[in-house]
């Protein structure tokens, strides 16, 4: 539908992508005293811009079929460089998980705001008033 | 939506799980001073409380549980209390291997962690009510 309009679809990828890491993010948290946890983040936002095909899902045909979770392999990405890990192997740190939090919640709002601005503008251009 | 509805749950799990925690650190605090009974019986041993993933199919997202509450195998102290009736012969009780020390800082640990995952479901909900906005 938003083919035609491309800031809303990049804000539209913008949210997805910030909706996807506000879960990992929440894992990682969760995890927090987890024995031997390693967080995880997503690929930065410019990859996800890059590669635009997604993974071949199974279909069910069947209610007996199982459907493994695939988990789209440019999502989540485990991180190897940490500042320090806890002796039992737990590698978060909560402070940056916090703060890799807040400026989702920033970049989010962002993209929000650009959306609602660009369908502002239509409305504009409609003559239907609307500022 | 649904991951930030997922974030929600997980965080969820998160808090239920220091719940555990704390109440497994409150049950060593209150028994700090649980001595044994007999000469030859043991006091209060220590409870230890260790987390793990577990995989929730019906939502497809990895919760946070108790993993098991296991017993401490530190020695246990000893106290010199020759009238005490579960002394041995050299006047010394049992006393249970809680250090109230340890325990208080395993407790602002759980806090901390709490309060965490708490932001994480404040922040999720400002990103869903931005949304929400969007249709005004």
């Amino acid at each position: 539908m938003y083919d035609k309009l491309d800031l809303v679809a990049l804000a539209k990828n913008r949210m997805d992508w910030v909706a996807r890491r506000q879960e990992v993010l929440a894992e990682n948290i969760a995890n927090a005293n987890t024995p031997g946890y390693i967080p995880s983040d997503v690929k930065d936002f410019k990859a996800e811009l890059k590669s635009t095909l997604l993974p071949i899902q199974p279909v069910a045909t069947n209610p007996m079929h199982m459907r493994p979770e695939i988990k789209d392999p440019r999502v989540v990405v485990e991180t190897k460089k940490t500042f320090e890990s806890s002796p039992d192997g737990n590698a978060v740190v909560l402070d940056e998980q916090l703060a890799k939090l807040g400026s989702s919640k920033t970049s989010y709002d962002v993209a929000a705001s650009l959306m609602q601005k660009q369908f502002k503008m239509i409305k504009t251009a409609l003559g239907k008033g609307g500022y | 939506m649904d991951e930030i509805r997922k974030a929600q749950q997980i965080a969820l799990s998160g808090m239920k799980a220091q719940t555990q925690r704390l109440r497994v650190i409150s049950e060593n605090l209150a028994n700090a001073d649980s001595l044994a009974e007999t000469p030859d019986g043991k006091p209060y041993q220590r409870k230890v409380v260790t987390f793990k993933q577990e995989l929730d199919r019906a939502n497809s997202l990895n919760r946070v549980v108790v993993d098991k509450v296991r017993n401490d195998q530190s020695e246990f102290q000893r106290r010199y209390d020759p009238k005490h009736p579960a002394a041995d012969r050299d006047g010394y009780v049992l006393a249970p291997n809680v250090n109230p020390l340890i325990e208080l800082m395993d407790m602002r640990e759980a806090q901390r962690s709490y309060e965490a995952n708490l932001s994480v479901i404040t922040s999720s909900r400002a990103l869903l009510s931005r949304t929400v906005d969007m249709l005004r």
